[in-house]
């Protein structure tokens, strides 16, 4: 709760003397992080100094309240009361997950959201136990199958880490030793899915419903800071945040992210010292800040920053550097890196109780 | 009579409730002619101000002897009036909790915003409350300084919203941020880079006081 000081003086007994208030205490930030600090201490260092008020909760102002340490089971429930103008999410981005009668809910789930590493390997071992015995699930959203070399740097991650990858293969081939021959057998399965053999690339959020559970009508920006925030799972934050501007990301975004913060608070703050600038809530102006991270600055990994207007429509650099239309909420938006795009509101379906990548 | 330097948080209110002396027999004698006419308002005094407090005058009442006599002293009393607005807009008939000297205020605000309530002369800090809004906020009665100082502008500025930085009288590039915001909200009022009379007087205006 912010206390604010008034220097106020008595008042004579005539009308003309008194004090005005205005308890508008200027825009208002909160900060949701999940996993590095960096680019979010960075981001609400900027805007204090700014005069923007922060009303992140106290218990999320800590430096490592989610890195590494599982956070109280009731402390995201802290943001259901707080409702700032701007909206700073950041941390491992969930898409949505494939579960049984779930068809066509790639890009509504609910749960979806953001999550951090060790609750995602709890999550992952929960799978385990609802997966059917010869599917196999990835901690990726690669779905490039054109992509071997990406697939198998993901698939040998999965391996090395996950205590479900390092057996994971067994069901597959129960008696392969070859690493290399598992993986190549998987690349061909996830080319081609079968109805047998199930790969799925399901990550869970880490509390679930905490963003999703309610409507936030008066939050003007949100800023889904992770990789692939505005490939996945569109219409949630779109239903959750009808009226806000949702800046993101259409492909991995950088692993640290503090230099594409830096350069568009810059571009954003760019001529305007007052905390009530019009433009500050200008939907133009904002996007347009952001996307200048790319055509001004040039930062590795800024030609995959993308946003999304209140009317649902995506919008992203086309392979020639143009901010074009790049699909829908409803879509499924995949931006690879040589700037091709595969937009597909059926790019996975259901087969036998399972989400499979579709053929199309 | 006796000469008093003005302190922070004191003005002629809570000095004649101090000194059980009528406020207008202060600030009307003579010894603070120059005063009155360089601070207009006796609610509004600056620190440093000197000003001359008559001496209680003595005053006689016949009465028998060997009767009780009654005799009602006057405490004097002074009213707060806020106009309270969120954004530009008045904050109409909204419910308000104010807690000075361990006592609570109840009430509601007008049509137009305004709250409106009697309070001791010698009261220095309120909290206020106001239904729809988590903020509390923190009234420091009598410290609101001349318009014509740095931190009399400063603390005007921040209590209509444009944020000025800290009261400390000093000026810096918050304050002056904040009086440009003032200025650039206002079409009438010169842009400038130090306040001039008209920017002070739009303020105080707008202000109230």
């Amino acid at each position: 709760m912010a206390t604010f000081e008034h220097r106020i003086c008595r008042s004579l007994e005539t009308d003309d003397t008194i004090n005005t208030l205005d308890f508008y205490p200027g825009p208002t930030f909160a900060v949701l992080e999940l996993l590095d600090h960096k680019d979010s201490r960075y981001f609400a260092k900027y805007l204090r100094k700014k005069r923007w008020l922060e009303i992140t909760p106290d218990s999320h102002k800590k430096e490592k309240t989610y890195y590494w340490t599982r956070p109280p089971d009731d402390q995201l429930r802290d943001f259901e009361d707080t409702v700032p103008d701007w909206f700073y999410i950041s941390g491992h981005y969930a898409r949505t997950a494939g579960r049984s009668g779930m068809e066509g809910a790639v890009n509504h789930h609910l749960p979806a959201g953001f999550f951090n590493e060790p609750f995602h390997k709890a999550e992952w071992k929960t799978e385990l136990n609802v997966s059917d015995s010869r599917s196999l699930h990835l901690q990726t959203e690669i779905l490039d199958e054109t992509d071997a070399r990406e697939f198998s740097a993901v698939m040998k991650k999965a391996w090395l880490r996950s205590p479900y990858g390092e057996n994971a293969h067994k069901k597959l081939e129960p008696d392969a030793t070859d690493k290399d021959a598992v993986i190549a057998s998987w690349l061909n399965l996830w080319q081609n899915p079968q109805d047998d053999v199930v790969l799925g690339s399901h990550t869970y959020a880490e509390v679930r419903g905490v963003l999703t559970g309610q409507h936030w009508d008066n939050v003007k920006v949100v800023m889904l800071v992770g990789c692939n925030t505005l490939t996945w799972t569109k219409t949630v934050f779109s239903d959750v945040f009808p009226n806000a501007l949702i800046l993101g990301y259409v492909n991995k975004n950088p692993a640290n992210g503090t230099p594409h913060i830096k350069a568009f608070m810059k571009n954003l703050f760019k001529g305007i010292s007052d905390p009530r600038d019009p433009r500050l809530s200008d939907h133009e102006h904002i996007a347009r800040a952001w996307m200048d991270v790319h055509r001004r600055q040039r930062l590795a990994k800024s030609n995959r920053m993308a946003y999304m207007t209140t009317d649902r429509k995506v919008f992203a650099f086309d392979e020639n550097d143009n901010v074009v239309e790049a699909g829908a909420a409803s879509d499924i938006t995949l931006r690879f890196d040589n700037g091709t795009w595969m937009f597909s509101k059926n790019a996975f379906v259901v087969k036998g109780n399972k989400m499979v990548r579709s053929d199309d | 009579m006796s000469k008093r330097k003005i302190k922070q948080g004191e003005c002629i209110f809570s000095i004649a409730a101090e000194r059980d002396v009528p406020w207008e027999s202060i600030w009307n004698h003579p010894g603070n002619g120059e005063l009155k006419q360089k601070r207009k308002l006796p609610n509004v005094l600056f620190p440093g101000d000197i000003l001359f407090v008559p001496d209680l005058e003595i005053k006689e009442e016949g009465g028998d002897s060997e009767q009780k006599h009654t005799f009602r002293k006057k405490r004097p009393k002074t009213v707060l009036r806020l106009r309270l607005i969120y954004d530009g807009e008045p904050l109409k008939e909204t419910k308000y909790r104010l807690i000075i000297d361990g006592h609570i205020f109840r009430g509601k605000t007008d049509t137009k915003g305004k709250l409106e309530q009697v309070i001791e002369a010698t009261a220095r800090e309120g909290i206020l409350s106001v239904h729809g809004d988590s903020s509390k906020h923190k009234l420091l009665f009598g410290y609101l300084d001349p318009v014509e100082t740095t931190s009399g502008l400063q603390a005007r500025l921040n209590n209509l919203g444009f944020d000025a930085g800290k009261v400390d009288g000093d000026w810096g590039s918050l304050t002056r941020a904040g009086m440009q915001a003032f200025q650039l909200q206002k079409d009438e009022l010169e842009k400038s880079s130090k306040p001039n009379d008209q920017t002070r007087n739009l303020l105080s205006k707008e202000y109230g006081s």
